[in-house]
């Protein structure tokens, strides 16, 4: 270039404006921004606990949805079906660790029916994967003794002819689904080895609309092959009887296990 | 506190004439330039009192490029003229028209470097440049200056 251009420039600046109150201005910004920089980070540390908060209400409701859904004007049944006890371990309780696998299989859930358990005696709900109550299911062990009759309902002074399971357990299946609002499904075993007997019993939710409705959360079969298989006889104590002190609080079966006194 | 606003009163009120002189340069506009001055210098201010400011010039001079780079995609006219200003000489036209038909980043170069004094490291921070890319936007800027002017004298004289 045949000159400077710094000093081209120079004579571009002529006319340059006068500087008024442009520093004020500057500073009147300069607290602006740090007013607007402020406000932005109270707005985002509410927007993060607010998001917080509403992730924590999804997870809430997503994980523990009964106590939501269940309003005080709720009819019994609906209450009943989404409030159900927590699932006790398995392992606590060998009685229900033997009859989860085959509640489960049936895609449906067993928990302990409050009074759930006592001296010789243990009763369970039943529920399917709605929530919706599939009957219960007790069971009992008496100290029998060597001599049981089995009772026959349709005759109270003979006794039934027995079958044999391969665990040394003679037994006796009673099914009885005439009735639509109580189907049951019982079996009474007996292991010989010790003279304990077992009462098992499904029974069906009663009230239901129909005979399907009121069907029991565990077939016959099943029963049978719980009550017969000698590990339900193990799952209880000892010194478990349901014939013993407290023998008020067992269950009532549809066929009752007779006593030596009976 | 306000030892630290007395320093930076200083500061804005020495770099302010300067600041506004090179958005003058780079948008040709001095309502324009002032506004952006003004803006770029309140980001000193709030920056330097957040400690978010290590070196307050390169700081200063590379916002108020990026803003006029920004500002110049909608430029219409090649010089605005302040209210109640006297006439300006064509040569300065001339010199205003031919910087502003270079690239935004070349123009930068030749400003920050022949008007502001600025040597290569400091140019090449102010805008995110190294040493080579400054001197290459040094060398095309001036040599595309010369020729336009030339070009704009030979048609002023026909």
């Amino acid at each position: 270039m045949t000159q400077p251009l710094s000093r081209l420039l120079e004579h571009v600046l002529d006319g340059e404006p006068a500087i008024g109150d442009e520093i004020d201005e500057i500073f009147r910004r300069a607290d602006r921004l740090h007013r607007r920089r402020i406000h932005a980070l109270i707005a985002g540390g509410l927007a993060v606990v607010a998001v917080i908060a509403a992730a924590g209400y999804a997870l809430t409701s997503t994980l523990m949805p009964t106590a939501s859904r269940t309003g005080p004007a709720a009819s019994p049944r609906v209450a009943a079906r989404s409030t159900p006890a927590p699932m006790p371990s398995t392992v606590a309780d060998p009685v229900l660790g033997l009859l989860a696998p085959l509640v489960n299989g049936r895609k449906e859930h067993i928990y302990p029916r409050p009074p759930e358990r006592g001296n010789g005696w243990r009763q369970y709900s039943v529920t399917d994967q709605d929530g919706t109550p599939r009957g219960t299911v007790a069971v009992a062990v008496y100290a029998t003794g060597q001599g049981l009759c089995f009772p026959v309902l349709a005759a109270p002074h003979r006794c039934a002819t027995v079958e044999w399971a391969p665990a040394g357990v003679e037994y006796v299946r009673y099914d009885d689904e005439t009735d639509h609002d109580w189907q049951v499904h019982q079996t009474i075993a007996r292991r010989l080895s010790d003279g304990r007997t077992i009462a098992l019993m499904a029974t069906g939710e009663r009230g239901g609309a129909d005979a399907a409705a009121g069907k029991p959360g565990l077939t016959g079969a099943q029963i049978e092959q719980v009550a017969t298989g000698g590990r339900l006889f193990d799952a209880f104590g000892r010194n478990e009887d349901c014939f013993g002190p407290s023998s008020g609080a067992c269950p009532a079966f549809k066929v009752p296990v007779p006593s030596e006194n009976d | 506190m306000s030892g630290d606003d007395d320093g930076l009163r200083e500061y804005v009120t020495s770099r302010l004439p300067s600041l506004r002189r090179s958005a003058f340069l780079m948008c040709g506009d001095w309502d324009l330039a002032t506004e952006l001055t003004e803006a770029c210098l309140a980001r000193v201010v709030d920056g330097t009192r957040r400690g978010a400011v290590a070196d307050a010039d390169v700081y200063a001079y590379a916002d108020l490029m990026e803003a006029c780079r920004r500002r110049n995609r909608r430029r219409e006219h090649v010089f605005v003229a302040a209210a109640g200003a006297e006439g300006v000489a064509a040569e300065s036209i001339l010199v205003l028209d031919a910087l502003h038909k270079l690239a935004p980043r070349c123009r930068a170069v030749l400003v920050l470097r022949h008007w502001d004094g600025f040597d290569v490291d400091a140019v090449g921070a102010m805008l995110d440049l190294d040493d080579e890319r400054v001197d290459a936007y040094e060398r095309a800027g001036l040599a595309a200056l010369e020729q336009l002017l030339a070009d704009s004298r030979t048609a002023l004289a026909r």
